[in-house]
């Protein structure tokens, strides 16, 4: 009997028609089966012309998946690629020397509520769309912003803005103020 | 080339629970300028009171948990008030409208400090103003059930941007918008700028404004200017002195060391952002008013005065009018 791992001594010719078909002359009528030809359709076959037949099949599905890994690979890392960048784009990080002056302060005194609230600065900061320009617009003031989808400030940095021009002291001898300002009694 | 003094028209009357001064550097545009203002502050209390049980403000803080539609003008609103609650870290935050009624100012302030009682129930720290969700693609907000929303920290100081910008753009003359002390100029200002006392102890009200005597006194030719204090909105329960200005964390009222703090910025609310949030930071808000280059003064509760962000040194006060 023949060593089946071993390598074989005489390799048959690869049948160009298989043998289940090998009757099946010019002329005559296709039933309509179809058929594999790499499928061994004759079971009786020594066992080595089997397992290179199967050998054969699993190394064209191996190639075939090695190639739609490759293809996926390539379309993910575009589309990571892609959001990314996009996420770069509109993080907020412009947020941050508004509050920089704050933690910054050489006596800061952390207590529990200022704990609770960086916690929840964490989420807001994620989010773009809570964002928006407040300072400098010269029109209505603040520009207003929302907390689920970029309005027209997203994107800009929403800080505490100066004046143009710094309040100046009055005049030596100045005459009455025209206004005042104070806390006020209203509101709310 | 700036309008001269003498052409300066005035108007000062009662709005949103104080007054609203209206000053235009030619006084023929006085009369359209009021028509605009006096539209402006209707339609800011209309969609921003908390007090008014058919503002779009009250329908939100009763929804129960249910988004509400609302027009343009809330939705402006709560954005510059998110804005200011992530700008200074949480600490000027919108939801603090429980802490205030907790604390007895849960109606018109005139009528709130009429009670003296004690308080029913414990503080309540503020919601957080992250809880608030506005949608402004479908105009729609909703709030926490149990969370209730207050705008009185910017409310007002947008209505005066707004309404600034808008004077001016109709009448095309400089105009200087005050309301209950939050200040806004815009357009040209008048020969010299617009001279603006500060009243560091004193409550500035219509009845009162000809002959209050400020402390301090600045020139500002553009952009915003507020006050904010612990001695005004203040009133008694149970025996205890509180005020309107909340530590979110808390729901109690500040307990700074300032006790009036007057804030130069592009803007008015971005002036009285600030000036709300060196209340609450204390001791730490000069420096933090000097890293944001905002002009502003601090008034310690032994009446000392400490400057920040180049705002002019102290001078002797002058009589105002209004």
């Amino acid at each position: 009997m023949r060593d089946r791992n071993g390598p074989p001594t005489s390799p048959l010719p690869w049948p160009a028609v298989p043998p289940a078909y090998r009757g099946l002359a010019e002329g005559d009528v296709y039933d309509g089966r179809d058929w594999d030809p790499d499928y061994p359709a004759v079971f009786d076959e020594p066992a080595g012309e089997a397992r290179r037949q199967g050998l054969r099949r699993l190394s064209k599905l191996t190639w075939r998946a090695t190639q739609l890994s490759a293809v996926a690979a390539v379309g993910f890392a575009a589309l990571f690629a892609h959001t990314a960048h996009a996420q770069t784009v509109s993080t907020p990080a412009p947020a941050r020397p508004s509050v920089k002056p704050v933690t910054a302060s050489p006596a800061p005194s952390p207590s529990p509520a200022r704990k609770k609230k960086r916690h929840h600065q964490a989420p807001a900061a994620a989010n773009p769309g809570s964002q928006a320009g407040s300072g400098g617009s010269a029109g209505s003031g603040s520009a207003g912003s929302s907390s689920s989808g970029a309005g027209p400030g997203a994107g800009a940095a929403p800080a505490l803005a100066p004046p143009t021009t710094a309040p100046a002291p009055p005049p030596p001898s100045p005459a009455p103020a025209q206004t005042t300002s104070s806390g006020s009694t209203g509101g709310g | 080339m700036t309008a001269p003094a003498g052409a300066i028209g005035t108007r000062t009357f009662p709005a949103l629970g104080t007054f609203a001064s209206l000053l235009v550097t030619d006084r023929r545009s006085l009369e359209l300028a009021f028509g605009l203002l006096a539209g402006e502050l209707l339609a800011v209390d209309m969609a921003c009171s908390r007090f008014r049980p058919d503002s779009e403000l009250w329908r939100v803080n009763h929804a129960c948990g249910r988004p509400v539609p609302v027009g343009p003008l809330l939705a402006e609103a709560l954005a510059t008030a998110l804005t200011a609650a992530r700008i200074t870290d949480g600490d000027v935050d919108p939801t603090c409208g429980q802490s205030l009624v907790r604390l007895g100012y849960d109606q018109d302030f005139a009528q709130a400090q009429q009670e003296t009682g004690g308080l029913d129930q414990p503080p309540a720290p503020a919601a957080g103003w992250q809880t608030v969700e506005l949608d402004r693609e479908r105009s729609s907000v909703r709030i926490p059930q149990g969370v209730m929303l207050d705008l009185g920290a910017t409310a007002k100081a947008l209505a005066a941007d707004r309404a600034a910008a808008q004077i001016s753009a109709a009448v095309g003359c400089g105009v200087l918008v005050n309301l209950g002390g939050d200040i806004r100029v815009a357009g040209e200002a008048p020969a010299g700028g617009w001279r603006v006392g500060i009243l560091d102890d004193l409550v500035y009200e219509a009845a009162s404004s000809v002959h209050a005597e400020p402390s301090h006194m600045v020139i500002i030719w553009d952009g915003g200017l507020a006050t904010s204090s612990t001695l005004v909105r203040a009133w008694q329960r149970g025996g205890s002195r509180l005020h309107h200005i909340i530590v979110p964390g808390t729901g109690r009222p500040a307990d700074s060391c300032w006790q009036t703090v007057s804030v130069a910025a592009a803007t008015c609310v971005d002036a009285n952002t600030a000036s709300t949030a060196a209340i609450l930071r204390g001791e730490r808000a000069p420096r933090w008013l000097d890293g944001l280059r905002l002009p502003a003064r601090l008034v310690r509760r032994d009446g000392t005065a400490v400057t920040a962000g180049g705002w002019p040194a102290d001078t002797a006060g002058t009589g105002s009018q209004a």
